[in-house]
């Protein structure tokens, strides 16, 4: 095993849940819950609140888009792993529903409030990397946020 | 989350509190409506005590905003306090959009 693989395995957390709107609140308490492990309270409001959104954006598109129309018992699969060299959370979000197509969200027009768009805008706007891949017949995203700016780690 | 409506002669004040997310937001725009067809169109969403906001909750919010439009009236918008809630609202430039004011009470003279 790798030291990579050893940190991975140490570090990795696996939620898995019904998809429905009901927990959103879950997994974003769930998501604080975990990062206060590394960092305190104040350090780590920010990141949490950018990385719980943008967790929480795409959870409600997997539950309203992918899983749309489909039966009740579809479930998603969170999976978030820390590491230190360099600092930095990834989260996996993997569900079995409909292919998402980049091509089918406009961009939103910033100058002028409207009804739909900002999903995918947000979640670009504050994870550090995002990439999504079409496995088979599941969906993965794959989110990247950099915590080198956060200081004093708590040991 | 919770929402206290209160009803001034031409203005109708939401006071929201905690998250506004896609599991709420249903209901919102539920109460929300209730207010369109009542044939108000002056609105104050304050959002001082609101914690978490998703874009499902913006969509209620830009919702308001359209229907106060195309009815002659507007919208006022009363930022969060909280900085993390704020930044979403700066990032999406409703700072912009919405007619932004320090709180309720300015904003309802403001009509």
């Amino acid at each position: 095993m790798t030291s990579r693989q050893q940190e991975r395995g140490s570090n990795t957390v696996r939620l898995e849940f019904p998809a429905s709107l009901r927990f959103l609140s879950m997994v974003g308490a769930c998501l604080n819950d975990l990062l206060l492990k590394t960092q305190s309270q104040e350090e780590i409001e920010p990141v949490s609140y950018d990385i719980q959104l943008a967790v929480q954006e795409l959870c409600t598109n997997i539950v309203c888009h992918a899983y749309k129309d489909q039966p009740n018992d579809e479930r998603i699969c969170v999976t978030i792993t820390f590491y230190n060299y360099p600092r930095r959370v990834t989260i996996e979000l993997e569900d079995t529903g409909k292919i998402f197509d980049e091509m089918q969200v406009e961009e939103p027009n910033l100058e002028e409030g409207q009804i739909h768009g900002y999903g995918l805008f947000l979640i670009k706007s504050l994870m550090d990397e995002v990439i999504y891949t079409r496995n088979a017949d599941r969906n993965s995203w794959y989110l990247v946020k950099n915590l080198e700016e956060l200081v004093h780690p708590q040991s | 989350m919770k929402v206290t409506i209160i009803e001034h002669p031409k203005v109708i004040v939401a006071v929201f509190k905690g998250r506004i997310d896609a599991f709420y937001a249903p209901e919102l725009r539920e109460k929300m409506e209730n207010y369109f067809s009542q044939g108000y169109n002056n609105f104050v969403l304050d959002l001082s005590d609101v914690e978490f906001l998703d874009s499902a909750g913006l969509a209620v919010l830009v919702s308001v905003l359209k229907h106060s439009q195309q009815e002659g009236g507007s919208t006022r918008l009363i930022m969060p306090t909280h900085e993390t809630a704020r930044r979403i609202l700066h990032l999406t430039r409703f700072d912009k959009v919405f007619q932004i004011m320090d709180n309720s009470d300015l904003a309802v003279k403001s009509f």
